[in-house]
């Protein structure tokens, strides 16, 4: 049989089709502010073990107003991150409990943030009263 | 506000013999409220211009038959009515990421030479020849069984999550959202024993690590099936197979 | 192109014959053609369920005799007999194959009642029986290649020779290129004819072809002044709204909110509810009910034309979505209305033809290699009105006969046809390429025109209620629409390429000659019997005279002769047909 004619539309601009593409664009981008966040507490490390000259050169430019918004940009990253992904969570987790039993998608979302805070709250807890 | 007369639908045409030359065009159709976009599109078919062309058949969301890009978002056209679409215009295109035929006629082959790549049916339990010649009674399934892929069941195979899914326009090879979600509602089935069947298909690099959970396919989805959660379950796994396999080598049949 | 068997359609008959052929032969060539992929055929769209005897206080014969009393004696009891025995087993074996059918908690299945019926015989899949069914089937075809499918072929004729059945001849819908499929074996599941009515719950796809293409034949058509009105279908649109929902409880209301059915021998409305009574009575007699409502009046008035009320109110939104959920998203997406706080508006619309290419129980027709399955086919076991969800266990069960029958018959079958068969597949295959070619001409009909005096000379003529004059009319009008349509018609389209314009043309010309035939068969059956009502001399059932099936034999010319043929009975002599009255009351479970 001979191949049907058809015409193929490529893909290009594919993101700006639909606000639930870019959504998602952005929601894997939040992936490399973090990334970038994570490079940023490691020079810091780094820098805490070349001595107190470079780690007094990496706070100034942590808390200097660039590092300042830098920070806030991931901070807002992290946000997003988390709110994507834990919506998200409910889809990835195998079923939980008994057949007709299983647990809900609102209980592993609430679990999540739960985690999440609980986490947080102790890191805060640890830095405050801990270190 | 009152009802317009009117409403102007757009549509995209393709024609194999001018494969060159795709180009918009406009019919200006009689409004009513109540009637559905695919009848829009009869009327047109039938006053109007008898060469645009497009798939329909039940009218009702079940057989799948008339997905288009509606303003850019996939849709079933005997899905939506014109109340929610006033006061246009409406612009219809082919289903996004699939070849077109003609106008709205997608060629779904593709999609149809998917569903026994990745074992879309049940695999009964072996039985003697006889017993599978005349089965005396039916198999024993609770609601609760059930309800661990009645969702999955219910795909129509209408496509919708192909066009929400730049992965598979991206990568045709990957199995995508429907195929995929017909897995699943096997894999989840009590009934079936085709699951070692499947493994290959869903581990492969066409299979669910392809998928990237945009999460659309679920959110354009007309039955609620929810593919992005029947692939990414199937994920973890695909995950928690290799680990074991690597683990226990014997343990792969 | 050379094969064993050709299937021509992919809905659940076509399916079901496929695989019962391959299961029978596994080295056979089957072909299946479809003018649309297997899981867009119309089956998909059936929703209430099958039935077969499953509980412990039913029985075959009490099957049997629903089967038969609901047809009013006009079904041939042999194969009613046959029919239900082997539904059971059909619809386990769908249970094997996969199908999702309702469960009890305990996880047997469950089954529900439904117009006509005495027990809870109807098994079903929500109110999505017929879409579950298809797809099992269909994906269960996944597992066999030696059903080489074809999707998206048109079939436009069959091929004859001296020794019966040579081929079918068929157009690739995509490309527009003819198809010759050599072969001494094929079984028609085509679907009904529904669409030759305006106001039906059919889809688009369901236009009578099959039946057509056979009668050109000379294959008689059997029983087709029997159509079915399924009562409760949206106004406008005709979708339709399950009989199911009154199988779980669902009441049906006038515009003065009574239950109108205890006013046509359907009642008492207590105790309720109640098998076959009130809202359980069989389709025929719903429908004519709404049909005297309509006339006094007390019916509501919807934009689309008037209606009567499905309350369903009191079933409670978690039963509705437990066991009525697409009929909740119908009511709620196409009419804005939630069926747990209003009531469905409904009417009757065209849903069945009881009739079809006359069959033996094993799917033959009259002509060598000949078969035919499902809506498209007459074993005779409706007889003059279908009970609901016997349809669906019908396709299974004829679907596999045939499948069965028409491998056995190509095993034997003599051997293919020569070079004589390709010059006939020529000449034929013209024909309706010469409607592509002829095209745009001054001065002829668009097809949605002779569509649409179609549609109004069937519904004035051969409605619920007939009558003569109304019915000479229809034949009448419907001889000058086949002229007309002889003649030619005009089509914007003339490319080959995935040409609907074209198909529709061809489609039409089949529909003309159904329609027609089911108005002349109307006209010759002299009395009144299911859902063939007539409102003047002949009101009454005439058992000395018309227990007989029609035969229609078809001419490409001229008006079909109509014949008359005894019914085979075996063990139920004609009795009277009556509902409601004395009855306990049920649970619904």
């Amino acid at each position: 049989m001979t191949p049907l004619p058809t015409w193929q539309r490529g893909m290009r601009g594919w993101w700006r089709r639909d606000p639930a593409f870019r959504r998602y664009l952005l929601r894997e981008a939040t992936s490399v502010a973090i990334g970038a966040y994570a490079l940023m507490l490691l020079a810091g490390l780094g820098c805490l073990v070349a001595g107190p000259a470079a780690w007094q050169r990496w706070e100034g430019l942590i808390l200097s107003p660039v590092g300042l918004l830098l920070q806030a940009v991931v901070f807002a990253a992290a946000v997003i991150h988390a709110v994507s992904w834990f919506r998200l969570m409910p889809l990835t987790i195998p079923p939980l409990g008994r057949p007709g039993r299983r647990l809900a998608d609102g209980a592993i979302h609430a679990g999540a943030w739960a985690a999440s805070a609980l986490c947080s709250l102790g890191l805060l807890g640890w830095l405050v009263y801990g270190a | 506000m009152t009802d317009p007369e009117t409403i102007l639908i757009e549509v995209l045409r393709w024609h194999p013999d001018t494969p060159e030359a795709p180009w918009w065009q406009s019919y200006e159709v009689p409004y009513r409220a109540d009637a559905t976009l695919l009848e829009a599109l009869q009327t047109i078919k039938d006053d109007l211009d008898g060469t645009l062309t497009f798939r329909w058949s039940c009218r009702m969301a079940i057989c799948g038959s008339c997905g288009c890009m509606v303003n850019g978002r996939p849709e079933l056209s005997c899905h939506l009515l014109l109340r929610d679409l006033a006061p246009g215009p409406v612009r219809l295109e082919p289903l996004a990421h699939f070849p077109v035929i003609r106008d709205l006629v997608i060629d779904q082959q593709d999609f149809l030479d998917k569903l026994p790549a990745v074992g879309a049916y049940l695999v009964p339990a072996e039985e003697t020849e006889a017993a599978a010649a005349a089965p005396a009674a039916p198999s024993r399934q609770t609601p609760a069984q059930m309800a661990d892929y009645y969702q999955y069941a219910q795909c129509i195979n209408c496509l919708l999550c192909y066009s929400a899914c730049p992965q598979y326009g991206l990568k045709p090879d990957f199995l995508g959202p429907a195929a995929l979600a017909l897995m699943a509602r096997h894999d989840a089935d009590s009934r079936d024993h085709g699951q070692a069947g499947r493994r290959a298909a869903r581990d492969a690099d066409t299979g669910v690590w392809d998928c990237t959970l945009v999460g659309h396919c679920t959110e354009v989805c007309p039955q609620g099936v929810d593919p992005a959660r029947a692939i990414n379950r199937n994920k973890t796994a695909s995950a928690r197979d290799y680990v074991f396999d690597l683990l226990l080598p014997g343990r792969r049949r | 192109m050379d094969c064993d068997l050709v299937i021509v359609g992919g809905g659940g008959a076509g399916l079901r014959a496929a695989l019962a052929a391959t299961l029978a032969d596994p080295g056979l060539d089957i072909v299946l053609v479809s003018k649309v992929v297997p899981m867009r055929s119309h089956t998909v769209a059936a929703e209430g369920g099958a039935a077969a005897v499953l509980r412990d206080d039913d029985s075959f014969a009490q099957h049997f005799d629903d089967t038969v009393s609901g047809g009013e004696w006009l079904c041939d009891q042999r194969a009613v007999e046959a029919f239900v025995a082997a539904c059971p087993q059909e619809l386990i074996q769908l249970e094997r194959w996969g199908c999702p059918w309702s469960r009890q908690d305990d996880g047997r299945v469950q089954t529900r009642f439904f117009g006509g019926m005495r027990v809870q015989r109807t098994w079903f899949a929500a109110d999505r029986t017929g879409f579950h069914m298809l797809h099992t089937l269909f994906q269960t075809s996944l597992r066999h290649p030696s059903i080489r499918r074809h999707d998206e072929f048109f079939c436009t004729d069959l091929l004859v020779d001296e020794h019966g059945l040579a081929g079918v001849l068929g157009v690739d819908i995509a490309r527009g290129t003819p198809v010759l499929y050599r072969a001494r074996a094929a079984v028609l599941a085509t679907g009904g004819a529904g669409r030759v009515y305006a106001h039906n719950t059919n889809a688009g796809i369901v236009t009578g072809e099959g039946m057509a293409l056979a009668a050109v034949h000379g294959v008689a058509l059997r029983d087709l002044e029997f159509v079915q009105w399924h009562p409760t279908a949206l106004p406008g649109s005709g979708i339709l709204i399950t009989e199911g929902c009154r199988g779980e409880g669902g009441l049906l209301l006038n515009a003065e909110g009574r239950r109108y059915l205890q006013d046509y021998d359907l009642g008492p409305p207590d105790p309720w509810p109640r098998p076959r009574a009130m809202e359980l009575g069989p389709r025929d007699r719903l429908s004519q009910a709404f049909w005297h409502e309509d006339r006094a009046r007390r019916t509501v008035t919807t934009p689309q034309g008037s209606a009567v009320l499905l309350d369903l109110r009191h079933l409670g939104a978690e039963r509705l979505a437990e066991r009525l959920p697409m009929i909740s998203e119908v009511a709620r997406r196409f009419l804005g209305i939630d069926p747990v706080t209003t009531p469905i508006p409904v009417r009757p619309a065209v849903h069945y033809t009881m009739g079809g290419v006359a069959t033996g129980l094993d799917g033959a027709t009259a002509l060598p290699g000949l078969f035919a399955a499902g809506e498209c086919a007459s074993t005779g076991i409706h007889g003059a009105n279908r009970l609901g969800s016997n349809s669906l266990a019908e396709l299974l069960v004829f679907g596999r006969a045939a499948g069965e029958a028409a491998a056995a018959w190509s095993r034997n079958a003599p051997s293919a046809a020569g070079g004589s068969l390709l010059r006939e597949a020529q000449a034929r295959a013209g024909q309706a390429y010469a409607l592509l070619a002829e095209g745009h001409q001054a001065g002829r009909p668009r097809v949605a025109e002779l569509r649409t005096a179609m549609h109004a000379a069937m519904e004035d003529g051969v409605g619920i209620f007939r009558d003569a004059e109304g019915m000479q009319r229809a034949c009448q009008a419907l001889a000058e629409l086949r002229a007309r349509y002889r003649a030619g018609v005009a089509l914007d389209d003339r490319s080959r390429s995935f040409n609907t314009e074209w198909l529709a043309a061809i489609e039409l010309g089949h529909a003309l000659q159904v329609a027609e035939t089911i108005a002349h068969a109307a006209l010759a059956r002299r009395e009144s019997r299911g859902a063939h009502r007539r409102r003047d001399a002949w009101s009454a059932r005439d058992d000395a005279n018309f227990l007989v099936h029609s035969l229609a034999y078809c001419d490409p010319q001229a008006a079909p002769r109509i014949e008359h043929v005894p019914v085979t009975l075996t063990r139920s002599a004609p009795g009277e047909r009556s509902y409601g009255g004395a009855g306990a009351r049920v649970a619904l479970d």
